[in-house]
This record gives structure tokens, C-alpha cells and sequence, in this order.
């Protein structure tokens, strides 16, 4: 019902809608429709009520709600359910509940704000209501676990292919999967693997996009870019996530037959900082040298001060 | 020409099947894999894959991949005290190359320590490569008896990372 009702005013073109109406369209009680519109105001909507004239979704184009994101999708099975939060501690943790509950491969769930929004092994992803896109996919993927890591890889082609379509803006990736924009972080990626030996159960990969301009916290203030600041007027979330969320099926589907190969060359292609001189960190280990771009299987490769190459398969880079 | 991920396919259904010889030929590539004991077949690849059709990373692939084995195989074949010891374990194995964490975050307990209870759906570490972390779980009802690897340790495909000793 709650649904339905939804649906109605999300389709209202910004109109009042009587209560009486609304009470005659679904066959239930005034009384019910005023739990409803209580129910669907504690989600997060937006209601103006007038007395005589009913009630009015108050719409701001940028409201990231699950139907007007389904509006733009073309996909088959990537947000046919799609879960909205206006609060979330962390969409990655709820995904993961969601994925243990058993929910669809392609289920999508995304947050207005988080208040302990994540990051990889424990940081923090500032995660401020409404300045961002903070979203986790829920994927059951058949693919054994040797490709599955390019994923990550892919995942971030597909933001860089997305920014530049909406927005005419050029960003490099940082190895692995971290979208720069002029030198500073714009988007960043942690993909998460729940499985056995040989059987993934699931994967949830996790998109967090700084969007609107905000004041960031100290710590990240220098390294942090939002796409407002790269762009004339302002972001519009909805129309961002549907590109991402068409892009990543149809790159998903590529990337099952043809492999990491077919976009091997667009990652070297826009790898941030080729050529510069980096120090990467992998718990106690160390390797300092040039980035030469990365090999096939996803490993960056750092050229050494003895003209030796180093496949690196995972650790923090940092340009020196 | 093979691909590494298609002979692990092939080797992991090998390895289930009751198969003892096996050959292959696809494109002027061959492989031929055999079994001497049902139990052993991870040690007993043929140097038949690398063909001279295969390309130069393919083949450093699975020259890398057959040093891998070789080690394995040397390490079999040695029985030394504690081999003998665990040969009644089950080894829980990294389904990926890639670093080794026992705890969740840097502040964080370790997921298991030797001696903890577990079951089928207990996490006991994650194994990350290129920011994609891959909780791992036991697969396996029992005790853990031994965590073979260091926190940090880059770990590769199929390597034992805990002995459990299951109920």
C-alpha cells in the first residue's frame, strides 16, 4: 500500500492530491492514508499538507529516490530492486545483510547520508546528507575468483565512462580503483567477497561519489574534489546513478565473455600518475619506483631504481 | 591456447572426478594431467600445458604457476614431524592470490585464534588483492589447531592458511 501510494505522488508532477482521492483510488480509509504518508515521512519524503487540498510531495530534483532512478534504467537485472535510505549507517553493511537474506543478484541499496559510512579496512568514507552518492551492489557472480578481482577495475572504468557522459569531466584512476579529478580524490570503490574455496557466495561493491561542494573535514580537505566544483550549476544524483547503473550491465556483461583483456588498454590509458615516482605499502613490505601501468591481471607494475619490475597485488601508493 | 583460469577449472574438476589420466588437445595447445593417488593430484600437473603457441605472459604465468606446484610437490613429498601430525587436518586454502588479514581492521581482534571453536559460516580472515577483500569462510565445523601464515603475508592461490581440526 505504502508502495502504492508512493507511487502515486511520485507521479504527480508536484500537484495536492485530496485525501478523499487518494482514498477512493486504493479502497482504504482516510485515517490509513494519513499512517501511510506518516510512514513514508519517516523514510525521509517530503509532504506538505493543506488543509482542503490535500497533500504534495515537496520534490527536489535531486531526491534520489529508488522510482525516479528506475525511470532512466535500460538494465535487465541491475536495480530492479533498489533500496532507499534517507539514513544509513553504512549501505556495504546493509548490503551485506540484504545479501545474506538472500535478495537478487543486481539488488541495489543507497543512502541520502551514513553516519559510519566505510572505507576500506575500517576508515571512514565522509559521507554528508545529500553531498554524495553512497551506494552498494549486491552481485551473485558464476565467475571463478581469479577474474573476479578485476572487477574492482572495471568497476572504476565504468565511473570514469559515466562522469565524462553526464558531465563532459576527464578523471584518471588511481590504482586500483580510486577516481582522481585534478590531483585529488573524487570517487572511491571497496568491493567486499563473501565465499568458500571455490564458491563466491556474493559480492557487494560499494561506490562512494563526492558530488556537491561541501566543507570537508581537515584530514581529507586537501584531497578531496567534488563534482560541483568541476562543473556549472549543480550535480543532479538521480541522473548519475542511472548512468552508472546502466553502464556498469552492460560493462558486467562484457566483461563475462571477454575478460579484463577487452579493457586492458583503456585502464593503462587513464591510470593516474604513470611514469611519476611512487612508494607502495603493504604492511611492512616497501617498493619504491616509477609506475609502468599494470599487466593483465589487474597487478601494478613498478619499475625499480635497478631497472627491475615489481608486480604489486596490493598495498597503499603513494607518489613521493 | 589455454587460459590459467580454464586449467584450474579443469584441474579442480579433474581433482573431483575419479579421473586418473586425462589429455586434452585444443588448437596446438596440449595438457596432459595425471593422477598417481586420488588424493594428489595439485602435485601432479605434466609439464605438457606450455606450448610454443602460448604467449610470452601466458607461459610466465604458468611457469609461475608450476614453480608454485613444484614447491607444493617438494613440500608433499617431505614428510617432516608436523606433516605427519596434520595429516588428519583439514586445511582451509586461499581461494586467491593476495594479502592475508586476520582481523578486520587494523584495531581490530583477529577474526580466529588457535583453539577457537568454529563452523561452516565462521569468517576466519580475508585475503585481499587490488581493494577487493574476500572474507573467507571455514567451510568446516571443528577447532583451529594451527594459522599457518603471518598477518600481511601475501598468500597465492590454493595455499593452506589454517589446520582445523574438524569435529
Amino acid at each position: 500500500m505504502k508502495e502504492k501510494i508512493k507511487e502515486i505522488f511520485l507521479n504527480s508532477d508536484h500537484r495536492f492530491i485530496s485525501g478523499e482521492e487518494l482514498s477512493k483510488r486504493l479502497q482504504i480509509s482516510r485515517t490509513a492514508i494519513w499512517k501511510q504518508i506518516e510512514g513514508l515521512r519517516k523514510e525521509g519524503y517530503k509532504f506538505e499538507a493543506v488543509r482542503k487540498k490535500g497533500y504534495r510531495l515537496i520534490n527536489n530534483p535531486d531526491d534520489i529516490y529508488p522510482e525516479r532512478i528506475k525511470q532512466g534504467l535500460s538494465t535487465k537485472w541491475l536495480g530492479k530492486d533498489i533500496v532507499y535510505r534517507h539514513v544509513s549507517e553504512s549501505t556495504q553493511l546493509e548490503a551485506h545483510n540484504l545479501a545474506r537474506q538472500g535478495v537478487e543478484h543486481g539488488t541495489i541499496i543507497i543512502a541520502n547520508e551514513q553516519t559510519n559510512g566505510r572505507g576500506r579496512l575500517g576508515r571512514k568514507w565522509y559521507s554528508e546528507k545529500g553531498k554524495g552518492i553512497f551506494m552498494s551492489m549486491i552481485l551473485r557472480p558464476n565467475f571463478d575468483y581469479e577474474q573476479i578481482s578485476l572487477i574492482t577495475l572495471l568497476t572504476s572504468i565504468i565511473i570514469f565512462d559515466s562522469l565524462k557522459n553526464v558531465y563532459g569531466i576527464t578523471s584518471k584512476i588511481k590504482w586500483p580503483n580510486d577516481i582522481y579529478i585534478d590531483d585529488r580524490k573524487c570517487a572511491g570503490i571497496l568491493s567486499e567477497i563473501h565465499g568458500e574455496q571455490d564458491q563466491i557466495h556474493y559480492l557487494i561493491i560499494g561506490i562512494g561519489i563526492n558530488t556537491h561542494k561541501t566543507e570537508y573535514p581537515v584530514e581529507i580537505e586537501s584531497k578531496a574534489i567534488s563534482i560541483e566544483e568541476k562543473i556549472d550549476g549543480s550535480p543532479n544524483r538521480v541522473e548519475l546513478i542511472t548512468e552508472i547503473l546502466n553502464n556498469f550491465e552492460l560493462g558486467y556483461e562484457r566483461f563475462i565473455e571477454l575478460g579484463f583483456t577487452a579493457y586492458f588498454d583503456q585502464y593503462n590509458n587513464l591510470l593516474y600518475g604513470k611514469e611519476k615516482k611512487v612508494i607502495v605499502t603493504n604492511f611492512n613490505r616497501k617498493v619504491i619506483g616509477l609506475i609502468e601501468g599494470v599487466n593483465q591481471n589487474g597487478h601494478l607494475l613498478i619499475k625499480k631504481e635497478d631497472g627491475s619490475v615489481k608486480e604489486v597485488v596490493s598495498g597503499v601508493v603513494e607518489f613521493i | 591456447m589455454f587460459k590459467i583460469h580454464e586449467l584450474r577449472e579443469i584441474i579442480r574438476l579433474i581433482d573431483k572426478s575419479n579421473i586418473h589420466t586425462f589429455e586434452l588437445e585444443h588448437e596446438g595447445s596440449k595438457i596432459t594431467l595425471k593422477k598417481q593417488s586420488p588424493e594428489k593430484i595439485l602435485t601432479t600437473v605434466s609439464p605438457q600445458p606450455v606450448q610454443p603457441t602460448f604467449s610470452q605472459e601466458h607461459a610466465t604465468a604458468i611457469a609461475q604457476t608450476e614453480a608454485d606446484i613444484q614447491q607444493q610437490h617438494e613440500q608433499n613429498s617431505k614428510p617432516n614431524k608436523s606433516e605427519v601430525e596434520n595429516k588428519n587436518f583439514h586445511q582451509i586454502k586461499s581461494p586467491m592470490v593476495g594479502t592475508f588479514y586476520k582481523a578486520p581492521s587494523p584495531d581490530s581482534d583477529p577474526f580466529v585464534r588457535v583453539g577457537d571453536k568454529i563452523n561452516e559460516n565462521t569468517v576466519v580472515c580475508i585475503v585481499e588483492a587490488m581493494k577487493l577483500f574476500n572474507e573467507i569462510e571455514a567451510e568446516v565445523k571443528g577447532e583451529i589447531m594451527e594459522v599457518l601464515v603471518e598477518d600481511g603475508q601475501l598468500v597465492e592461490y590454493g595455499q593452506p592458511l589454517f589446520l582445523v581440526k574438524v569435529d
